[in-house]
């Protein structure tokens, strides 16, 4: 488990990838996004994926890869995620980060934060997802 | 289904509110941010929080519901040579201001903040500001999103 203290000034990774199934795609969307081009199988052009499924996708991987390896007590938000190109059935993603930025809390001598940016790319080296964020962890000095 | 012409800037829609219950925050979490303090009481009483709360992703994607939800009550489904709403480029500003716990009900809300024509024929880019509220009326989740929308053909 690593603290804050532990972590890089800044490094880049690359962790775990993920086939995208049609039945996962129109699951999330009959769920959170019922719009016909991400429900309908039929749909002109090829069903796509929601945007919010992208994104659960790149947390999961990111969480699976690198969150779940750190003392991290979540995000406050995210700065901004861009939906770069369409995802659709048995597209391959793979999942990157990078972090930098590393700095104390303001407020809390227990935490630090730091940013991260993180996205997936495509079986054809395309980005379909770019996010950038805030992520918040714990400082090992405070006695853990 | 209004128009891009037609919609005005300042328009808010009352989503209507949601309650996260317990089994539905672990299920989305174990798929899509399995954080252990959103699987776990026990590991979340070391949280920020000091107990279990849903993941950031899961009240922003219930919001996305309700915005779909909401669209068809008001205007219908898509028609046939009517107006259509496109993709969506990303959202941008998302707070995670407030946990929301188990049990907690959120109510939401839309707002279109700004609209522009862009250089795609016949989209026009709406912003809206979308906010979800807790029983408290405090802000538990806020973000901003924006959406392609079909413009009036001259």
């Amino acid at each position: 488990m690593l603290f804050y203290e532990d972590l890089p000034g800044e490094s880049t990774m690359e962790f775990g990838s993920h086939d995208v199934t049609r039945d996962e795609l129109i699951a999330f969307a009959r769920e959170f996004d019922p719009q016909p081009m991400h429900v309908d199988p039929e749909w002109p052009g090829g069903l796509i994926a929601s945007g919010w499924f992208t994104t659960g996708l790149l947390m999961r991987l990111t969480v699976e890869g690198f969150v779940n390896g750190i003392a991290s007590m979540g995000s406050p938000g995210v700065e901004r995620c861009d939906w770069l190109a369409p995802v659709k059935p048995g597209d391959v993603l793979r999942a990157h980060a990078r972090i930098a930025g590393k700095r104390p809390s303001k407020s809390r001598p227990d935490i630090g934060l730091f940013g991260m940016e993180n996205g997936l790319t495509n079986q054809r080296g395309t980005p379909v997802i770019a996010m950038r964020g805030t992520m918040i962890v714990r400082r090992r000095g405070d006695g853990a | 289904m209004p128009w891009f012409d037609e919609l005005v800037v300042g328009e808010r829609w009352d989503l209507g509110a949601h309650v996260f219950e317990r089994e539905e925050i672990l299920r989305f979490a174990r798929v899509f941010d399995p954080q252990p303090f959103h699987l776990d009481e026990e590991a979340a009483k070391a949280s920020l929080f000091g107990r279990l709360s849903a993941s950031g992703w899961h009240t922003a994607a219930v919001c996305m519901r309700l915005i779909v939800e909401t669209s068809v009550r008001l205007y219908g489904p898509p028609a046939a040579g009517g107006a259509r709403i496109g993709v969506s480029p990303g959202f941008s500003d998302m707070r995670w201001t407030k946990p929301v716990l188990v049990g907690d009900e959120i109510a939401y809300s839309s707002e279109i903040v700004a609209k522009r024509e862009t250089s795609r024929p016949g989209w026009g880019l709406v912003s809206h500001r979308n906010v979800g509220v807790n029983a408290r009326g405090e802000t538990a989740i806020s973000f901003g999103s924006s959406v392609f929308w079909s413009r009036r053909r001259a």
